[in-house]
């Protein structure tokens, strides 16, 4: 009797830990697997290389266990993001408060490169490349969105169900909705950074 | 068995201490900005930020320090420069304002761009006219530098070098810099008495100028525009850069007017050399009279006796203590800092 007594309470007494839960992020262009750094063409006329996608996952709200994420294409380990289950409520981008809490730490940090100088705030989103419709210096697009100040405040929210285990882009879509050939260059808030970064979270599908 | 008169004494302490702490309290500051949240006012913290802020590593080609355009002997400006140069000697676009009192101050940079002194130096650290780096990058060379990461090590219990952990030490000690001993704030206090000019002048002071430059900080911090046309050399539009809104036109922070003795020249991109001519412009013809703020509105004059008294009393707002303090000069990043 006394072991099994004591299997109960070894069981009983097995800690209630918080379940983590995992996102892989993927990068697609219309259906296909995107590169950074690889062409694509879209038409005869038009080919695309995509060479920076950023962005920020923050887990809402803002408490000690929930977190900001800097998702880089670049860096293959931080599109798999491990999260503690506490939480369906998520920002694409980055909690106001955050914004206005100075210098922060991890994936927060200001030597990202995520973060304005010369206009205190968190760039959201960063998406760079290069296509041949663009008028620009070495035919660059840049789009480095963000701003958390009203009209313009660039976080949208995203719901992750206890499905979800997916977050995809479709590059094509986001840049179907736009016309490099004029809008190329968007490195402030405001007006046009609000309206990309709509078309960016458009593109974005959240699957099982 | 201890006696009653211990015990009356010992209940009155505590009034003793507060009425010796009321002598020495800066008579009505407001509130302090909160920057708790994290260790910020330790001491070590702050030597690091010294010694970082003395440092040409911060910049590409460890030319320039944050020294180079804010020298403690001009109340942390840059005297004599209507607008600083940075690395190889580029001109900047404005006037390096004098550093003090920023514990009091919740926003910061001539246009209000910057929400946190956390991340001001972030603004001319990435400048490529000022400094021309990026934050990983200083990173990057200060983690190479032995004695940085013994001094880190000090300060923060190990020796990683991250970009908060760089910003923090420099605002600890840009807070550091606290500026309220001079002439004018001993007269406040009971402690000396202004002269005949220098009394007539305070009196004029309030009268045409504390609506904006409010005592005792000698600023309310607001975006103003003081009828001062636009540079079509700079196009600096000032505060509408950074919310975009029209009537943000033009409007710049009010700079606090402690220390205007050793700051020359003034204004946003230094366009008056000396103080008469910052008076002559508020007295004369202002060519953008319709766009000033209200508080300008009404117009004002002063005689050649007037402006010499007004001028007298804001020179006694220089504080020799403040530009000669030892703990504000240069410290050598070679020095320990002991944990």
């Amino acid at each position: 009797m006394r072991w099994i007594t004591f299997l109960i309470v070894v069981l009983l007494s097995v800690p209630l830990y918080a379940q983590e839960r995992t996102l892989d992020c993927r990068l697609l262009f219309n259906s296909d697997s995107v590169q950074l750094g690889q062409w694509y063409h879209l038409s005869p006329e038009d080919s695309i290389r995509i060479d920076a996608v950023r962005f920020y996952l923050t887990q809402y709200p803002n408490t000690p266990q929930h977190q900001a994420y800097l998702v880089d294409f670049a860096v293959p380990y931080t599109t798999h993001i491990l999260y503690p289950d506490s939480s369906s409520q998520w920002l694409l981008g980055t909690d106001s408060l955050m914004n206005v809490g100075g210098a922060l730490s991890g994936a927060l940090d200001p030597m990202l490169g995520m973060f304005w100088a010369w206009h205190s705030g968190y760039i959201n989103i960063k998406i760079e490349g290069v296509s041949m419709k663009c008028p620009t210096r070495n035919h660059r697009f840049q789009f480095h969105l963000g701003g958390y100040m009203a009209p313009n405040a660039t976080a949208m929210p995203l719901r992750l169900s206890d499905e979800t285990s997916v977050l995809e882009i479709d590059l094509g879509a986001f840049f179907q909705s736009i016309d490099l050939s004029k809008t190329n260059e968007v490195m402030s808030p405001g007006p046009l950074a609000l309206s990309l970064t709509h078309a960016f979270y458009s593109s974005i599908q959240l699957k099982p | 068995m201890i006696k009653k008169p211990i015990w009356i004494g010992l209940m009155l302490l505590p009034l003793l201490s507060s009425t010796l702490w009321e002598k020495n309290r800066p008579v009505s500051f407001p509130q302090t900005i909160s920057t708790l949240g994290y260790e910020g006012d330790s001491l070590n913290m702050i030597e690091l930020g010294r010694m970082l802020f003395y440092d040409p590593i911060l910049s590409a080609d460890s030319s320039t320090s944050c020294a180079s355009c804010h020298s403690v002997y001009n109340a942390f400006a840059h005297v004599d420069h209507d607008l600083s140069h940075g690395i190889r000697d580029q001109i900047g676009k404005r006037n390096a304002p004098g550093l003090f009192n920023l514990k009091w101050q919740s926003i910061f940079m001539w246009d209000g761009a910057v929400n946190h002194i956390d991340v001001q130096a972030l603004a001319p650290i990435t400048n490529p006219l000022e400094m021309g780096e990026s934050l990983a990058h200083v990173v990057s060379k200060l983690s190479a530098q032995n004695h940085y990461r013994r001094n880190f090590t000090a300060v923060y219990g190990d020796s990683i070098i991250t970009g908060e952990r760089v910003l923090k030490a420099i605002a600890a000690f840009q807070l550091s810099l606290v500026s309220l001993a001079s002439k004018y704030d001993h007269v406040m206090r009971g402690e000396d008495t202004f002269s005949m000019v220098e009394q007539k002048g305070y009196a004029l002071f309030q009268q045409h100028c504390a609506a904006c430059h409010r005592e005792p900080l000698f600023t309310d911090h607001s975006f103003r525009n003081n009828g001062l046309p636009v540079d079509t050399t700079l196009n600096d539009w000032g505060r509408y850069t950074i919310t975009l809104r029209s009537e943000d036109s033009l409007k710049f922070k009010v700079p606090s007017l402690r220390n205007v003795e050793y700051t020359f020249p003034y204004m946003h991109d230094g366009r008056f050399k000396t103080l008469y001519e910052v008076l002559g412009h508020y007295i004369g013809e202002n060519k953008n009279a319709a766009e000033k703020d209200a508080a300008l509105n009404l117009p004002f004059s002063l005689t050649s006796d007037e402006q010499t008294e007004l001028v007298a009393f804001l020179l006694t707002l220089s504080d020799k203590e403040f530009v000669f303090n030892k703990a504000y000069g240069y410290r050598s990043s070679q020095n320990t800092i002991t944990p």
